[in-house]
């Protein structure tokens, strides 16, 4: 056996556990004095690196990028006993930056990235460092925007598109699984202020239209990730627990099938050797039969159909708006369609109809097939989680 | 009941786990198995229908209900497994049993040696499930649930041949009517919790029976409600103006096109409203949205049926005049009437379906045998009136215009402005 193989396998098993963890944490009522919704959050990112470690092709793999994928997972899981200390979004800072410092200099688009990363997550690290520095009300302030810049709220939502598209496996799809680790910035239980509606009805609006016309696959998944980030925010900024807990729902199912998106078209590119774009389709047929199959269903999962845990979060957020804001519910409702028609744009078109001339040498392997139902049986047990956590 | 209810609703469902779990094992069912599975769970789901017929006929008609608990609660919100079976689901119920059973026998048949039969048989199975949910489901929860597993199976069904790029572009506008009409009853279900704080039968349209239920809500709250609810049968229903993705939709396997566009799908509109008839009650200018959109799409259904070439097409508008016509019914306050009419076109439309291919044949026969003339349209082919009928009186290209282009021009503006940014702040992409 390969050294490499029994790394992997060493790290899918530090994964496995620390998932499995997470998921306690957020289905044990009260488990250790732990907040549910921190828990959810940690489960979620724990499953999504799960499956990032199982996706990464061999070659790739170095004991440096397992043991930092496994210490950010520890910090995001320390974050959830210990959530005053933010271990886990400076982990997951941490993690970014020695991603892409590791990145070859001499790669196209590298300079890009960079600027990309400084751009969101570097500024959204200084911000935070700088709340902690200046006096209250001040320091909100600035949470507040750290939180935005990091859920990718336009108009700083630039990055996220490069990000996404651009950078390696381990980077991207951990950008979509954990954006909501933004929540822990904000305090769930205080009333923010009203601007902030209309700051999530925009990013939502804007990233529902871009999910239309957008003809690069990554990118139709990048914009899809800025409305239901905008969504959130307005989930967030509504005073009833209810609003933000179906935003919290929403935000973390689209996180999981985002995450499972963003693998699949990744798995795809790197037995294609390019990326994957409008223009191609078919890649359902024979030889990605597997890869077609889970597409629909994070699809579904995402388009909030019923038995999805989005249906539950959407159901919540517009239950709650329409008693104080029903124009913004319609709204809201408006851009869940126009995602809807959005990602399965990509999923109908970019996995069945006729067969471009590019052919995938070989459909998901065992490890992502696991990877993949993981995600998948973690978004079904989210659909029960908020009974459970009553 | 409960014991009816659970072989109805549980057959279809642990069919399909069972198909999924030979697909997920990489073990695939052949196509006799599929067959056996499918056909035993329709067999079931007809002697359970019969069950609960028999079962409504004793109880003379009054409603029975099943409370199986809440599967999700969160403070007031509560998501409820409560199931109802009135006198207007029961015979429904018993006719989409009979009729699923019906259609999986003929397509047991007709899709044999069709690749792709297990995702035919899930998809079905779904389609059954769903349908049985929407039916017999005793809040507005569970009957939006049905509702969209009979959209998304319909959608699945017609990119069946999903090799070829047709069926998935009309999958895709198919799915794209739907959701924008679904919103109708997303908001409607959230209305409903919203004013008559619940979302079952009883509590919100009070006690009584189907139809003598009575709605205790504001005029304007019912109008509200009526409305959403209407534009959600509008979809489901291929009421005008959306009645032109029905052709469309004739890309899936005859079985489909019958069960979905002659028999339960298009008629699930009809129910819908049916079941909200307290809020038509009590809103006249609802009755009257109705009427005008049952009286517009017989018309134009009749008309266009003339035109057509096809015979699913043919079938398919044929079926919408009549559909139209139930909907003046319901909007006349008819019921009862509303609904044996229903049952009658269901029963008459899916027989006219899977006759189709058939039926051409005999007519092609008969016309080489004696001779006859091949028929001739009703409405002069030279005609305006023929023109108008034949491009579907020009709705779609009025709706892409109004509606479509601004969207897209405005999104297509919006990311024209994002990547201009992107090229600023990050510099030119280049290429790998």
């Amino acid at each position: 056996m390969s050294e490499l193989v029994r790394l992997r396998r060493w790290s899918l098993g530090v994964h496995a556990v620390l998932a499995f963890a997470g998921i306690y944490f957020a289905a044990a009522p009260n488990a250790a004095g732990v907040d549910p919704l921190h828990a959810m959050v940690t489960a979620v990112a724990a499953v999504a690196f799960l499956a990032v470690a199982a996706f990464r092709a061999t070659a790739s793999l170095s004991h440096g990028g397992a043991v930092r994928l496994v210490l950010v997972e520890l910090s995001v899981l320390a974050s959830t006993l210990w959530p005053s200390t933010m271990t886990g979004i400076a982990g997951a800072n941490v993690y970014f930056a020695w991603g892409i410092a590791e990145l070859d200099p001499r790669a196209p688009n590298v300079a890009r990235l960079r600027r990309a990363w400084f751009f969101g997550i570097g500024a959204h690290t200084l911000l935070i460092t700088a709340a902690a520095l200046v006096p209250s009300p001040h320091d909100t302030t600035l949470l507040l925007g750290a939180a935005l810049l990091r859920l990718g709220v336009p108009p700083f939502h630039s990055w996220l598109f490069v990000l996404i598209d651009e950078a390696p496996l381990e980077l991207s799809v951990i950008v979509v699984a954990t954006p909501f680790s933004a929540l822990a910035l904000l305090s769930p239980s205080a009333r923010l202020h009203d601007s902030l509606l209309w700051i999530g009805l925009f990013a939502t609006m804007s990233g529902a239209l871009a999910t239309l016309v957008r003809s690069s696959s990554k990118r139709v998944i990048a914009a899809i990730s800025v409305s239901l980030a905008g969504t959130m925010v307005v989930a967030l900024s509504h005073p009833a627990s209810s609003v933000r807990l179906g935003g919290a729902l929403l935000g973390a199912s689209a996180a999981l099938a985002l995450s499972g998106l963003l693998l699949i078209l990744h798995g795809i590119e790197a037995r294609l050797g390019r990326p994957m774009d409008a223009s191609m389709s078919g890649f359902g047929h024979d030889g990605g039969q597997w890869f077609g199959r889970f597409a629909l269903v994070f699809a579904i999962a995402i388009v909030a159909l019923p038995g999805a845990p989005a249906f539950i979060g959407e159901d919540l957020l517009v239950d709650g708006l329409l008693s104080t804001n029903p124009m913004i519910a319609v709204l809201m409702m408006f851009a869940a369609v126009l995602v809807a028609i959005g990602i399965f744009r990509l999923v109908l078109l970019g996995f069945f109809g006729p067969k471009t001339h590019l052919r995938l040498p070989a459909d998901a392997l065992l490890r992502e097939r696991t990877a993949l139902i993981a995600l998948t049986v973690t978004l079904g047990l989210l659909t029960v989680w908020p009974t459970m956590r009553n | 009941m409960s014991a009816c209810l659970a072989v109805l609703l549980l057959s279809p469902l642990c069919a399909i786990a069972l198909v999924l779990a030979a697909l997920v094992v990489n073990r695939p069912f052949g196509e006799v198995t599929l067959q056996r599975i499918t056909g035993a769970a329709m067999s079931l789901c007809v002697l359970a229908s019969v069950g609960l017929l028999g079962l409504s006929v004793a109880a003379r008609g009054h409603p029975m209900s099943a409370d199986f608990g809440d599967l999700i609660r969160v403070g007031d919100y509560a998501f409820r497994l409560l199931f109802v079976v009135d006198a207007l689901a029961v015979g429904w119920i018993f006719f989409s049993a009979l009729i699923l059973g019906v259609v999986a026998r003929f397509s047991a048949t007709y899709m044999y040696r069709e690749s792709g039969a297990a995702r035919f048989s899930v998809c079905f199975l779904i389609f059954a499930f769903g349908s049985f949910v929407l039916e017999t489901s005793g809040n507005i929860d569970l009957l939006f649930v049905g509702w969209e597993l009979v959209g998304l199976s319909s959608v699945l069904l017609v990119a069946f041949f999903w090799r070829r790029p047709m069926p998935v572009r009309r999958a895709m506008y198919v799915f794209i009517v739907y959701r924008i009409c679904d919103m109708g009853l997303l908001a409607g279900v959230v209305m409903l919790h919203h004013y008559a704080h619940a979302s079952d039968w009883q509590h919100a349209f009070g006690p009584g029976e189907w139809p003598l239920w009575t709605a205790h809500l504001e005029s304007s709250q019912a109008s509200l409600l009526g409305g959403l609810f209407l534009i959600a049968a509008i979809g489901k229903s291929a009421m005008f103006p959306v009645t032109m993705w029905l052709p469309r939709a004739m890309e899936g396997p005859t079985p489909s096109s019958a069960l979905f566009y002659g028999a339960i799908s298009v008629h699930t509109g009809v129910f819908l409203l049916l079941r909200m008839a307290p809020l038509l009650d009590e809103s006249l200018l609802v009755r009257m949205c109705v009427l005008a959109v049952g009286a517009i799409t017989a018309i134009t259904a009749s008309l266009t049926v003339r035109t057509q070439a096809d015979a699913k097409n043919a079938l398919a508008f044929a079926t919408v005049g009549q559909v139209g016509i139930v909907f003046i019914e319901i909007a006349l306050q008819l019921y009862v009437v509303a609904l044996v009419h229903m049952l009658a076109n269901v029963t008459l439309r899916t027989f006219q379906f899977l006759r189709a291919g058939s039926g051409l044949t005999d007519h092609l026969a008969r016309r080489a045998t004696l001779g006859e003339d091949a028929g001739h349209a009703s409405v002069p082919r030279s005609s305006y009136l023929y023109m108008l009928a034949f491009h579907g009186f020009f709705v779609e290209a009025l709706l892409h215009r109004v509606f479509l282009r601004p969207v897209a021009r405005t999104a297509r503006l919006l990311i024209t402005l994002e990547d201009e940014l992107e090229r600023i702040l990050f510099g030119e992409r280049r290429p790998q």
